[in-house]
């Protein structure tokens, strides 16, 4: 554990800033180029710059690339439902464009990534996991404002019925039910500056992030008994901890809980591809 | 930061602290009771609407339903419509095309779907919603689809597989036509071959068949691969074809994703069946493009080589039909030659016979009985060179 805290060699930061791809990268020095890429998607207030000097000690203790998309306000006012930017561009297309830019560019396959965010960034990452499942080695969300629910029924992004919604997408939940998945919120996660409140995502998932993170580890546990997959979800609320990152990395250690969970990660794909029901022949 | 031990041991309270508040938190409803209110599937079956790709089932065998089976290809499944999308109708085995409402129950098969023009879709591993991806009576978890297609797969709830008398699912190859021993000899095959979905193909098939019958030959159109719709065998019925098979006849909801060994046993299973009623000509079609995984393999395959005299390569235009040309170089059946929407442009034949050296006939040219008596011949006497040059 000592390596998560040493400081960052500046060289190794590469911010590259174009106009269809624009992420922050970090290369540690002993990197190993099989491992899948830790990718991390910022939050609402975009602080991408300050979380990565964070993180990238998490790339570091992994020996793995750090990738940071950055979703600018102008051009991604609703990356963290996939919408459309002000280029037209849909979030998820831009973010497949930063991977294989950065991919290229770092000398590292994005074809699987680790999947880290944060409010509005676990948002985000969620919703790309259920749309490429293949693609995600583990999902870690931390504090997500809200959830797209694995129900059939509802119309994304507040459930999976795409049509109209996400143009030619189509959500498999017996394939993103058993992505490896950590949930991690603070326990104290209940103000609702900055969380997105209407009745009706009320009425559904809760009026706290707290609320919200139970309710969706709870329903998509159930979903993949339905689907007869193993679920693949982890908990994690976090005691005296509340929305600001700063205070989940220095009180509620949030760097070393990301840190296990992506040392977990092998174990829990192998429970997750033995459940799969199968019929004898 | 503290050490190591500190923190695992502070990590697992964490997490058992947060399942054991998960205990107390009320789950949410369950998203698919209706499965289990279904007390006699079979019955329900007996009154719901069965899909055309269906229509060889002895419905007298259904027992009940299975709730809890992943689903294979072919397996029939009872299902409930919850929204309508691209597909509003079912073809029926009777070839009507029964309206669609929501929350009818329907039987299909489940099948995997390859279509440019339409789905891209494949069996789930499991008994959740899912889609109709075809009017034949198809479901599967459609993946991708055409742009054209703005409102989306229609959206349906798997109630249970269909199972027969041993309480197992019953599945379209149960009720395939026997393969045979060698009965009688079998008939030579003009095969249909195309650039892609909707290059024509079909209609090609249809008109030829209309001439080689003027030109009194007993002719069946085979179809070998595709996915289970009603469309294309009744426009040969139509046409006036002798006999209709197609891989549906042998057992297969779809061909997408089947091993190649499958679509080759179900030609030569339909094939004897055509020799056994007296066909002496077939015309074969094989679906979507030579691009296609199947369509290439089969076409490549030995046995493909062995059955088939001669190709009529149907292309949108001379473009696309030199490249399958191209294609089809690694092939030793010769290409007799080209039809399909290029042909009823007088400048893309053209064009196309600058390009191939091939020459075109469109719908009526294929529909007399000397041009299609003379691709005939031309197919038995380059097999002759064939057999002679082995």
């Amino acid at each position: 554990m000592n390596s998560i805290a040493s400081p960052m060699p500046p060289h190794a930061l590469q911010r590259v800033s174009q106009a269809r791809t624009d992420y922050l990268s970090y290369l540690p020095r002993n990197v190993d180029r099989g491992l899948a890429p830790i990718v991390f998607v910022h939050g609402y207030s975009r602080r991408v710059h300050e979380q990565v000097e964070v993180l990238h000690r998490l790339a570091d203790a992994t020996r793995r690339a750090l990738i940071a998309p950055h979703f600018t306000r102008e051009l991604h006012p609703r990356y963290q439902r996939l919408g459309k930017g002000s280029d037209g561009q849909r979030a998820d297309h831009y973010f497949d464009a930063c991977l294989a830019a950065a991919g290229q560019c770092l000398g590292v396959s994005t074809k699987r990534v680790m999947l880290l965010g944060y409010s509005g960034g676990a948002q985000f990452c969620h919703r790309w996991a259920m749309t490429r499942p293949e693609r995600v080695e583990h999902l870690i969300a931390v504090a997500a404002g809200w959830y797209t629910f694995p129900n059939p029924d509802l119309a994304f992004p507040y459930g999976l019925a795409t049509a109209g919604r996400l143009r030619r997408v189509s959500l498999d939940p017996a394939s993103f039910l058993t992505v490896p998945t950590t949930v991690l919120v603070g326990a104290e996660d209940r103000d609702s500056v900055n969380l997105r409140r209407s009745p009706r995502i009320d009425a559904q998932q809760g009026d706290t992030r707290v609320e919200r993170a139970r309710r969706w580890v709870l329903a998509m546990r159930m979903a993949a008994r339905l689907y007869r997959v193993d679920a693949n979800i982890a908990y994690q609320e976090v005691p005296g901890i509340d929305h600001d990152f700063d205070n989940f990395v220095a009180h509620g250690h949030l760097l070393e809980l990301v840190l296990a969970a992506i040392q977990e990660t092998p174990r829990l794909q192998d429970g997750g591809s033995a459940g799969v029901n199968s019929r004898a022949a | 930061m503290g050490d190591i031990q500190s923190i695992d041991a502070w990590r697992s309270r964490v997490v058992e602290d947060s399942e054991k508040i998960l205990a107390e938190v009320a789950p949410p409803q369950d998203p698919a009771p209706e499965a289990r209110r279904i007390a006699d599937g079979a019955a329900v079956a007996a009154a719901a609407p069965w899909a055309f790709s269906t229509r060889r089932v002895d419905r007298s065998a259904v027992t009940g339903l299975d709730k809890s089976s992943a689903p294979r290809a072919g397996d029939l499944v009872l299902a409930r419509v919850d929204a309508l999308g691209h597909h509003a109708n079912l073809q029926l085995a009777d070839g009507r095309r029964r309206r669609l409402f929501v929350d009818d129950h329907i039987v299909i098969a489940y099948g995997n779907r390859y279509a440019c023009e339409q789905f891209e879709a494949r069996v789930p591993q499991h008994l959740g919603p899912c889609h109709l991806v075809a009017g034949g009576g198809i479901a599967a978890l459609a993946l991708s689809w055409h742009d054209r297609i703005s409102r989306g797969p229609t959206r349906i709830s798997p109630l249970g597989l269909l199972t027969g008398p041993a309480g197992r699912p019953l599945n379209l190859g149960d009720f395939a036509l026997e393969p045979r021993g060698h009965g009688a000899a079998l008939p030579p095959v003009i095969a249909i071959v195309g650039t892609a979905m909707d290059a024509g193909k079909t209609q090609t098939a249809a008109y030829l068949v209309r001439g080689l019958r003027a030109a009194g030959y007993r002719t069946g159109y085979l179809k070998i691969t595709g996915t289970g719709a009603g469309g294309d065998t009744w426009l040969l019925h139509d046409a006036g074809a002798d006999r209709v098979l197609d891989f549906t006849d042998a057992g297969m909801a779809s061909t997408y994703l089947a091993p190649l060994e499958r679509i080759e046993a179900a030609m030569d299973t339909l094939l004897q069946d055509m020799a056994d009623h007296g066909i002496d000509t077939v015309v074969m079609e094989v679906a979507d493009g030579v691009y296609q995984r199947e369509t290439r393999e089969l076409i490549a395959s030995a046995r493909f080589a062995a059955r088939v005299r001669g190709i009529v390569i149907a292309a949108r235009d001379a473009m696309g039909a030199s490249a399958a040309v191209t294609s089809l170089a690694a092939t030793t059946i010769p290409v007799l030659a080209l039809s399909g929407l290029l042909s009823a442009s007088p400048l893309q034949r053209r064009e196309a016979q600058q390009a191939t050296g091939l020459s075109s006939a469109n719908r009526e040219e294929l529909a007399t009985a000397a041009v299609a008596a003379a691709l005939r011949d031309q197919a038995l006497a380059a097999g002759m060179q064939r057999a002679v040059g082995a």
